[in-house]
């Protein structure tokens, strides 16, 4: 059951999906796989243990604070989104969809951009 | 712990990545926690449906259970790998460390200097200042340069150490601090400080004390010859900058493997 590795596109993906989630509710990182994999639809998949050197780079960048908290009777590390995450999620989300919009237009459209179906 | 000897893999794995011990350490234990987290998924009911996807394929099923969880987290190699990676990749400097070893030393060195200059700009205009309105200089009390000699003769020879110094410290200081922060291979701060041991190596400096009629000067330049002459001014200065260097190195060396990463409370 080893994990594909996802496509290079997806450079920068793991980042925007951890922001988003974070910034509905703090999370430990077994929690916010889980809800990567719920979101997703178990479409973004990697080592379970990449999460971890993601969220501590956010964490030292500062768009994450982390605490050592008692969840569910045990000691986890919890990470919640900071201000400075917010904005970088905002940034990153607009970049996300404004390239998805020109991918998707590509795929879908004519040479000139305008779409193939009528 | 049963999956100690993974662990010991990954820790091996993490330190060829040339990753902090503090860093290592937090980053296991977190990873412990989340193989415990897998440990109680195993026991609920979903937990226990993955669980009979692979034991017909496995008469040991323990084994393929413990081998499976540790797949999950990913293989130690790939998984050190990552983490090096997203450890140098904190900022723009340890994504770039040719850039900041190679290229930016002498850069850093014109911006130190500009920054000491500015700071000593400042200095001497707030004692000009305070000299003026306060202790109530003029013209014409330093009409007479001759009487200052002894204030002159230190002044300068502060000002000779000050230029000299302070700038190309600060710049290996910056480079070091860099490299801790990045923990970067320790060869790019050796590399940055020898260029920086390098400009030092050929400083010079060379002042005038002033006396009537003659006015005083102060000169900054740089000594580039190829004579063997030219040679035993240079090294000595290269030598004594570039062990301070290294110093620095050492230094920054010995704090990143004391430093303890912990989440913040």
């Amino acid at each position: 059951m080893t994990k594909k590795p996802n496509p290079d596109y997806l450079n920068g993906v793991p980042e925007l999906v951890v922001l988003q989630l974070l910034s509905r509710r703090p999370m430990y990182g077994y929690q916010l796989l889980r809800a990567i994999e719920k979101s997703t639809g178990n479409v973004l998949e990697f080592g379970e243990g990449c999460i971890y050197p993601i969220l501590h780079r956010l964490e030292h960048e500062g768009h994450l604070a982390s605490r050592r908290e008692i969840v569910g009777g045990r000691s986890r590390v919890v990470y919640r989104i900071t201000a400075a995450g917010r904005k970088r999620l905002h940034g990153r989300a607009a970049a996300w969809q404004s390239i998805s919009a020109a991918v998707n237009q590509v795929l879908h459209g004519a040479d000139d951009g305008k779409s193939a179906v009528a | 712990m049963e999956n100690q000897l993974s662990h010991e893999e990954l820790r091996s794995e993490l330190r060829r990545g040339g990753l902090p011990p503090a860093y290592i350490e937090r980053l296991v234990a977190e990873l412990d926690d989340h193989f415990n987290d897998l440990l109680e998924e195993r026991s609920t009911s979903m937990g226990a449906a993955r669980k009979l996807q692979f034991e017909p394929e496995n008469p040991e099923p323990e084994n393929l259970e413990q081998q499976d969880l540790e797949q999950r987290l990913g293989e130690p190699a790939q998984l050190a790998l990552f983490a090096a990676e997203q450890y140098h990749a904190r900022s723009f400097w340890g994504r770039h460390p040719l850039v900041t070893y190679l290229l930016g030393p002498l850069p850093l060195l014109v911006a130190c200097f500009v920054a000491y200059a500015v700071a000593f700009w400042a200095v001497t205009w707030v004692i000009s200042l305070v000299g003026t309105h306060v202790l109530g200089w003029s013209e014409a009390t330093f009409a007479n340069p001759a009487d200052f000699i002894w204030w002159q003769a230190v002044l300068l020879a502060l000002l000779s150490w000050y230029v000299v110094v302070f700038p190309p410290l600060t710049a290996a200081w910056l480079l070091c601090r860099t490299y801790r922060r990045n923990a970067l291979d320790w060869r790019w701060p050796v590399i940055g400080c020898t260029l920086l041991a390098v400009v030092c190596g050929m400083f010079q400096t060379s002042y005038n004390i002033a006396t009537e009629p003659d006015t005083g000067q102060f000169m900054l330049g740089f000594d580039i010859g190829q004579s063997s002459a030219w040679l035993l001014r240079f090294l000595p200065k290269f030598a004594i900058a570039l062990s301070i260097g290294l110093l620095l190195i050492q230094r920054a060396r010995q704090k990143l493997e004391l430093e303890v990463e912990t989440p913040a409370s």
